[in-house]
């Protein structure tokens, strides 16, 4: 192998090892909670991103261009799953949280996960990056290829859907009863 | 992630870059059979012009020319009257549409 493969070889697996948590948590998250599905679209898009090594531009972050891949890659496996679901009848997975590390009420992280699985596309994607992921508005924007403005926007639509959804969980309702 | 799905995850990728290299080939060689099967069938179905001893032999009428018919939209050959059938018939122009020597064809 050429000393510039195994170069690349290695700065790949570094940065595999470095983002493979937080891109299996992001799609995880963008697929609506499901752990097998979320591995496949991160690895596909580690995938893609290794072939594409030699057309990124340093332009951007290379780990904004990395999330976007991954973005992308989330949305294209909603798209066939919406496809496969009505072709061949599937039914929708439920949403399967396979990581034990995560403290607190698995029925209510599971309610969370599927009010945040029934936003809007963009809304999801938005809070998803944001909110969930620690990304600032910008990253976001960057990611999603969106504007500053359009984040925003769907930012504060699916606060509000949250809020609507999970209105019986505010604490401070119980303070008034 | 565990420890060990952490593993998994880098084996499975790492097993998914090796065979996404390997995958381009089956592809080439589909593509490459469809040239081959397109190419024959080109081939195989082109317009035969006998030459002019095999048509003479068989009274066959030689083209001289290629022509429009009257409105424009046809291809038409015009064909000579010099034949040597076994009648020695003078025949006169005859004017063989494109099309429909493709479907005798």
């Amino acid at each position: 192998m050429r000393d510039v493969d195994v170069a690349r070889a290695r700065d790949f697996e570094a940065f595999v090892a470095a983002h493979r948590d937080r891109a299996v948590g992001l799609a995880w998250r963008l697929v609506g909670g499901d752990g097998a599905a979320a591995e496949d679209v991160a690895q596909e898009a580690f995938m893609r991103a290794y072939r594409g090594l030699g057309q990124f531009r340093e332009e951007a972050k290379m780990s904004t261009w990395f999330y976007r891949i991954l973005v992308n890659e989330a949305q294209r496996h909603l798209r066939w799953r919406w496809v496969r679901q009505r072709v061949a009848g599937e039914m929708p997975d439920e949403p399967v949280d396979a990581r034990p590390d995560v403290p607190g009420d698995p029925a209510l992280r599971e309610r969370v996960t599927r009010a945040v699985g029934n936003l809007p596309r963009g809304q999801r994607e938005a809070f998803a990056l944001v909110h969930l992921e620690g990304f600032t508005v910008r990253e976001a924007a960057d990611i999603s290829g969106r504007a500053i403005g359009t984040i925003k926007s769907h930012l504060h639509r699916a606060l509000g859907n949250l809020r609507a959804v999970l209105a019986d969980l505010d604490p401070r309702d119980e303070a008034v009863r | 992630m565990t420890a060990l799905q952490r593993t998994r995850f880098d084996a499975r990728l790492e097993e998914r870059i090796r065979d996404s290299a390997l995958r381009c080939w089956p592809w080439l060689a589909v593509a490459a059979s469809l040239a081959a099967v397109l190419s024959l069938l080109v081939w195989h179905t082109r317009i035969d012009v006998p030459s002019g001893v095999e048509a003479a032999q068989v009274g066959v009428s030689m083209p001289t020319g290629i022509e429009t018919n009257a409105s424009g939209d046809d291809w038409i050959l015009a064909m000579t009257t010099d034949t040597l059938s076994d009648s020695d018939d003078t025949l006169p122009p005859d004017y063989v549409a494109i099309s429909d020597l493709l479907l005798d064809n």
